[in-house]
C-alpha cells in the first residue's frame, strides 16, 4: 500500500469512509454471511479509493488549476482566446538566470569603463567599494557561465531545446521578412510579415546573446585568471582580451538597451512589458498578431491528432 | 598722581638704601636691590602713545632661568639705582655666534633696518625667564617651538604685512605626520620648525643660503631620514637634483612641506589614491617629457588600465606608480637595476601576481592604443567602433521606422484620415 499518496490525507477520514461503505454493503445480509463478506468488501473499497487518489497526481492538479484560471480569463475578455505555452519552465529559468547575471555584470562593469561618469562612483559605493564590486562581477560571471552550460545541454538534451535551436537558425525567409517589414513600416504594404515561432527580431536577440556570451566569457576568463593565462600567452594577448571585453560589453549593453528593450518593453504594444518571461504564456490573440505561422501549425497539428483519435 | 608719588617714593627709598649700603654696592646693584623696585607688580612705564609697559620682573622665574645665577647688571650693564631708560641689552656680548647668524636671517636683516615687529632674541627665548632649549618649560624646547613660531606666523596681519605664506600652510603642519608626532605623541625626535628652517639663520626658501632651498632639501630631510636619502641619491631623481636640474623632484615635491602625511593617510599626496596625480604633476607635462626624452601618455595610459581605475575607486591593493617603479629608488627602465627593466618585470609583477612569468614582459604595461604600439588592441577597437556604430545605426533605424509606421497608420485610422473617409 503506497504511503506517499496518502500523505496529505486524513487517515481517520479514509478509514471511516471505508467502514461506512462496508456497513452499507452488508446491512441487508444475515450476520453470519455479513461477517464472512465484511473483510472482502473492505479490501475492494480501499483499493478503489486508492486508485482514485493515485490518479490525481501533482501535475494533473496543477493543470486543473490552470484550466480553471484560463476559463475565468476567457470569460473576462473573450477575444484573447486560448493561451499557449510559448516558453517552458526550463527556458524561463535560463532567461531569468541570464538577465540577473547580465544586470549584475553591467552595473559592476560599466563603472570601470566610465570612471568619470557621475553615477559610476555611486554604483561602486552601492556595493561597498571596488573590492566588493569586483566580487559581485565574478558572481555575475559565474551565473552567466552556468547559464551558457545549462543552455548548451538544454539545446542538446531536450526536445523543445532542439526544436527551438533549429527554428532559430537564420533562413533566407528572414531577409524577405526584413524587407517586407520595412515596406510595411513605410506604408507600402498593408499587412505585417507573417512570422513563425521566431521572428528575425527574436533571432537577432538570440544570436547576439550567443556571440556576446562567447566573447565576454572567453575574454573575461582571460582577465579573471590573468596569471595562468600569461603562462601561455604574452601580455599583449591579454591587452587584446581586455579591449574585447570592454568593447563587447558596450555592444551588448547597447543591444539590450536599444534593441531588446524596445522590442519587449518600449514597443507601444507591450509597454511597459509583459509577464511572458514569468509565466511563459501567450494568448491566441497575440499569437495571431506576432506568430501567425506557428499558430497555424499548432492548429493543423491538433486537427491531425484529433482525426487520428476519431479514426482509431 | 598717586602713581607718580609712589614712583618718587620708590626712588627716594632706593636712594636711601643705596646711600646707607655704602659705595661698594652703589656701583653695581645686586638682584635684591633691583627687586626693591622691579619686584612691585604695579610698577610700569607710560609710553608716548598712551600705552603702559609693566616693569615688573618675576624674581622666581628669573631665579630658575638659565641666567638666574648671574646678576641683573650682567646684561643691564648701565643699571644704577635709580636709573632712567637703560640701553638695549646685547645678547651678542656672550652669544656672539648666535647674534652673527641671526643678523644674516630675514628676521635679523629686517631688525637691522629698524623694523621693530620682527622677532629679536627675546621674542623667541624670553627675557628674564630664558631657559635652556632642553628644559621642557623653555619656549625653545622642541615641543614648544611650534607654538612659539606660530605666535607670529598664524597672525594674518603679520602675514599680509610681510607677504608671508598663507597661515593655512603654516597651521597645516599641526596636522602633518611631524606635527602629530610632536604635538599628539609628544615625540621629541619629530621635526619641528627649526629642524627644517634653521633657527637663528632662518631665511625664505628662495634664497640659496636657506636651509629650505630646493638644492638643500634632500640633505636637510636626510638629517633624520638618512636611509631614504641614500636610496634617493641613487635614483634618477636624486642624480638629476645633484646635477643641478631644478626640475628634478626633491622630497617636498612629492611629500609636500607642512602637509607631509603618512602613505597610509588617504589625504597624503603619496597615498595610493593620490600618487598617480602627484607623479603626473610632472610626468603628464609635455615639456618635461620632451626635455628629458621620456615616454609620453604615461598618466592617461595608466588611468585607462584596470590598475588606474581600481586605484581611482580606492582599491589600495591595486598597483599605483610606485608599486612598479619604486619609491625613492626610481630608475629609468633602461637601467638594468630598475624594477621596470624588462628583465626585472616578472619579479616586479610577481609582487602581486604570484608566479608571474616572462610573458608579463611581452607587451607594454602602459598600453598606448596606436597601430605602432599595440596593433592588436588598436584593430579590436577599430573593429568594435565600426561594428557598434553600424549596429546602433541599424537598431535606431529599425525602431524609428517602426514608430513612423505606427504613427502613420494611427493617423489613417483616426477620423478624418484616409480610412476614416472612405
Amino acid at each position: 500500500m503506497p504511503e506517499d499518496d496518502r500523505k496529505d490525507i486524513n487517515r481517520d477520514a479514509v478509514a471511516r469512509e471505508i467502514e461506512a461503505a462496508v456497513n452499507e454493503q452488508v446491512s441487508g445480509l444475515p450476520p453470519e454471511q455479513a461477517d464472512a463478506l465484511r473483510e472482502k468488501i473492505r479490501l475492494r473499497v480501499r483499493e478503489e479509493i486508492e486508485r482514485d487518489l493515485r490518479a490525481r497526481t501533482v501535475s494533473e492538479r496543477r493543470e486543473a488549476v490552470r484550466l480553471a484560471r484560463e476559463a475565468r480569463k476567457k470569460e473576462k475578455d473573450a477575444e484573447e482566446g486560448e493561451t499557449f505555452l510559448r516558453f517552458n519552465r526550463n527556458f524561463r529559468f535560463q532567461h531569468m538566470v541570464m538577465f540577473s547575471s547580465v544586470i549584475l555584470l553591467i552595473i559592476t562593469g560599466m563603472p570601470l569603463k566610465f570612471p568619470g561618469f557621475i553615477l559610476s562612483r555611486f554604483v561602486i559605493n552601492f556595493w561597498g567599494g571596488i573590492q566588493n564590486s569586483t566580487i559581485v562581477h565574478r558572481v555575475g560571471a559565474g551565473m552567466l557561465i552556468y547559464f551558457m552550460v545549462h543552455h548548451f545541454f538544454y539545446t542538446i538534451l531536450t526536445r523543445d531545446g532542439r526544436r527551438d535551436f533549429v527554428l532559430l537558425l537564420p533562413k533566407f525567409g528572414d531577409a524577405k521578412d526584413i524587407a517586407h517589414n520595412i515596406r510595411h513600416f513605410l506604408g507600402k504594404v498593408a499587412d505585417k510579415p507573417r512570422f513563425g515561432r521566431f521572428s528575425y527580431i527574436e533571432k537577432f536577440d538570440y544570436w547576439a546573446v550567443y556571440w556576446g556570451c562567447i566573447i565576454m566569457i572567453g575574454s573575461g576568463l582571460f582577465l579573471w585568471f590573468e596569471t595562468d593565462v600569461l603562462r601561455f600567452l604574452p601580455k599583449y594577448a591579454l591587452d587584446v582580451a581586455h579591449e574585447m571585453h570592454s568593447d563587447e560589453a558596450m555592444l551588448a549593453t547597447l543591444a539590450i538597451v536599444i534593441w531588446h528593450f524596445y522590442n519587449v518593453h518600449f514597443n507601444p504594444d507591450r509597454f511597459p512589458g509583459t509577464l511572458l518571461w514569468w509565466h511563459g504564456r501567450i494568448t491566441e490573440h497575440e499569437m495571431k498578431e506576432e506568430h501567425p505561422l506557428e499558430l497555424e501549425e499548432i492548429v493543423a497539428r491538433r486537427a491531425k491528432e484529433s482525426a487520428e483519435v476519431t479514426n482509431r | 598722581m598717586k602713581r607718580m608719588i609712589r614712583h618718587y617714593l620708590a626712588a627716594v627709598l632706593a636712594a636711601a638704601v643705596l646711600s646707607s649700603a655704602g659705595l661698594a654696592a652703589g656701583a653695581a646693584p645686586g638682584v635684591s636691590e633691583c627687586m626693591d623696585c622691579h619686584g612691585d607688580k604695579t610698577i610700569e612705564k607710560s609710553l608716548p602713545n598712551g600705552k603702559t609697559v609693566s616693569l615688573y620682573v618675576d624674581l622666581q622665574a628669573y631665579n630658575s632661568s638659565v641666567h638666574g645665577k648671574d646678576s641683573c647688571v650682567t646684561c643691564h650693564a648701565d643699571a644704577k639705582a635709580p636709573h632712567e631708560k637703560l640701553k638695549k641689552v646685547s645678547c651678542g656680548k656672550c652669544h656672539g655666534d648666535a647674534e652673527k647668524s641671526y643678523s644674516t636671517s630675514s628676521h635679523g636683516i629686517m631688525r637691522a633696518k629698524g623694523v621693530t615687529d620682527v622677532p629679536a632674541c627675546y621674542d623667541c627665548h624670553g627675557m628674564h625667564d630664558i631657559r635652556k632649549a632642553k628644559d621642557p618649560a623653555a619656549r625653545t624646547f622642541r615641543l614648544n617651538i611650534v607654538e612659539t613660531c606660530l605666535r607670529c606666523h598664524k597672525d594674518q596681519a603679520i602675514e599680509q604685512k610681510y607677504n608671508l605664506p598663507d597661515q593655512k600652510a603654516m597651521v597645516a603642519y599641526e596636522q602633518s605626520v611631524h606635527g602629530m608626532a610632536s604635538k599628539k605623541s609628544g615625540l621629541t625626535g619629530s621635526a619641528v620648525c627649526i629642524d627644517c628652517h634653521g633657527n637663528h639663520a632662518i631665511l625664505p626658501g628662495d634664497q640659496p643660503r636657506s636651509a629650505t632651498h630646493r638644492q638643500a632639501i634632500p640633505t636637510m630631510c636626510g638629517k633624520c631620514h638618512p636611509g631614504i636619502l641614500e636610496k634617493y641619491e641613487k635614483s634618477v631623481h636624486g642624480k638629476g637634483m645633484r646635477a643641478g636640474i631644478a626640475e628634478s623632484p626633491v622630497c617636498t615635491d612629492c611629500h609636500g612641506e607642512h602637509t607631509i602625511a603618512r602613505v597610509s593617510d588617504p589625504s597624503s599626496s603619496v597615498s595610493s589614491r593620490n600618487i598617480p596625480k602627484t607623479c603626473s604633476g610632472c610626468h603628464d607635462k609635455e615639456g618635461i617629457s620632451t626635455r628629458y626624452a621620456l615616454p609620453k601618455k604615461r598618466f592617461s595610459s595608466y588611468m585607462d588600465s584596470f590598475h588606474g581605475i581600481a586605484v581611482e575607486y580606492g582599491m589600495t591593493k591595486a598597483a599605483n606608480c610606485s608599486s612598479c617603479h619604486g619609491v625613492h629608488e626610481i630608475l629609468p627602465a633602461s637601467d638594468p637595476a630598475s624594477s621596470v627593466n624588462k628583465a626585472n618585470l616578472p619579479k616586479t609583477c610577481g609582487k602581486c601576481h604570484p608566479n608571474a612569468g616572462p610573458n608579463f614582459a611581452k607587451g607594454d604595461v602602459h598600453v598606448e592604443i596606436s597601430p605602432k604600439k599595440a596593433m592588436g588592441v588598436f584593430a579590436v577597437r577599430v573593429f568594435y567602433t565600426l561594428f557598434i556604430g553600424t549596429l546602433v545605426f541599424l537598431f535606431v533605424l529599425h525602431v524609428g521606422l517602426e514608430l513612423y509606421g505606427r504613427w502613420n497608420r494611427r493617423k489613417e485610422k483616426a477620423p478624418g484620415g484616409k480610412e476614416g473617409r472612405s
